[in-house]
């Protein structure tokens, strides 16, 4: 069964850009280039909170949920919300207005 | 202008000068804001503010029409004219300082100098076109600034003695930066030397040693 996904209002989607900020990675225009990067980022770091984290806030589930399901799936996921989200234009929006992460 | 949000049909106008200037207040503090919250907070007071939306309703958009809403209604309420007043300056800010400041004063300010110069009333300024009120705003700044500059010129004070040259020497007033001329590039001044400064000698150069 696909995870659901639960589609980010303004509040959700700069709670999204602090947790991810430290892993975004620069002059990236393709998208699942710019997701698998960020995941490659997340690894080097041995920080997996943060990435679990996102996962919860774009799909609305509970880490217990997270926690039981297949590795795989939940990192197919995480790209395409990372794409369905538009994380490249979040980034870019972000500059625009200023906004540092917290 | 239309725009859509949340499956709605809304019909935008530019804002009047008193919206303007408020709304205007508001974009200043998103980008001046470091906190989430604040940022949301002022983005969705500026688009609640101008659409006449609740905050409730702006909560249930996705984040991606909020953004491309507030960008369409941050460029219809731009100026048309790239007015020289709003050049930043180093001493920006400096009203923040001041005791007599308050929340919302720049509406009174703006109203006070429009209404003391041409005598509109409150409402008649409130509605203003904001490229107008701009422009005009600009003129009686520089007309106060020129009206200072000739009290000036007739003051004491602008002329300090010199020591050196035994004369008194003009200092001009102070000008905001934005009625300073630009500074021209000065084309260096041919400089003479006397041929005693000039080496002696044969001049080695590096190429064959050729002299």
């Amino acid at each position: 069964m696909p995870i659901k996904h639960k589609a980010l209002n303004l509040k959700e989607a700069l709670e999204l850009y602090d947790l991810l900020a430290k892993f975004i990675p620069k002059n990236t225009d393709d998208i699942i280039d710019f997701a698998g990067k960020i995941i490659d980022n997340i690894i080097k770091s041995e920080n997996s909170n943060n990435y679990f984290l996102s996962i919860q806030l774009m799909t609305g589930l509970s880490e217990k949920e997270i926690l039981k399901m297949n590795a795989q799936e939940i990192f197919i996921a995480f790209c395409e919300y990372i794409a369905i989200n538009r994380m490249l234009d979040l980034v870019e929006f972000c500059k625009k207005i200023g906004y540092k992460n917290a | 202008m239309l725009i859509h949000l949340c499956n709605e049909e809304i019909s935008i106008e530019r804002a009047t000068l008193k919206q303007w200037i408020f709304l205007d207040d508001i974009k200043s503090k998103t980008y001046k804001s470091t906190s989430r919250d604040n940022v949301v907070k002022y983005i969705h007071l500026y688009l609640s503010s101008f659409l006449h939306i609740s905050e409730e309703k702006l909560l249930s958009c996705e984040w991606f029409d909020i953004a491309l809403i507030y960008y369409n209604c941050l460029d219809l309420n731009t100026p048309n004219i790239d007015f020289p007043i709003f050049k930043k300056t180093n001493k920006d800010n400096k009203d923040d300082t001041l005791l007599w400041n308050y929340e919302g004063r720049t509406w009174y300010i703006w109203c006070h100098e429009l209404a003391s110069k041409y005598g509109w009333s409150i409402e008649y300024i409130a509605n203003m076109d904001v490229d107008d009120a701009i422009a005009l705003m600009q003129e009686i700044i520089i007309e106060k600034q020129l009206d200072k500059e000739w009290d000036w010129v007739r003051s004491e004070n602008a002329y300090v003695y010199n020591e050196n040259t035994k004369k008194s020497d003009f200092k001009p007033l102070d000008r905001p930066e934005w009625m300073q001329e630009h500074k021209k590039h000065k084309e260096s001044a041919t400089v003479k030397y006397k041929a005693s400064m000039i080496p002696l000698g044969n001049v080695i150069r590096f190429n064959a040693n050729q002299t």
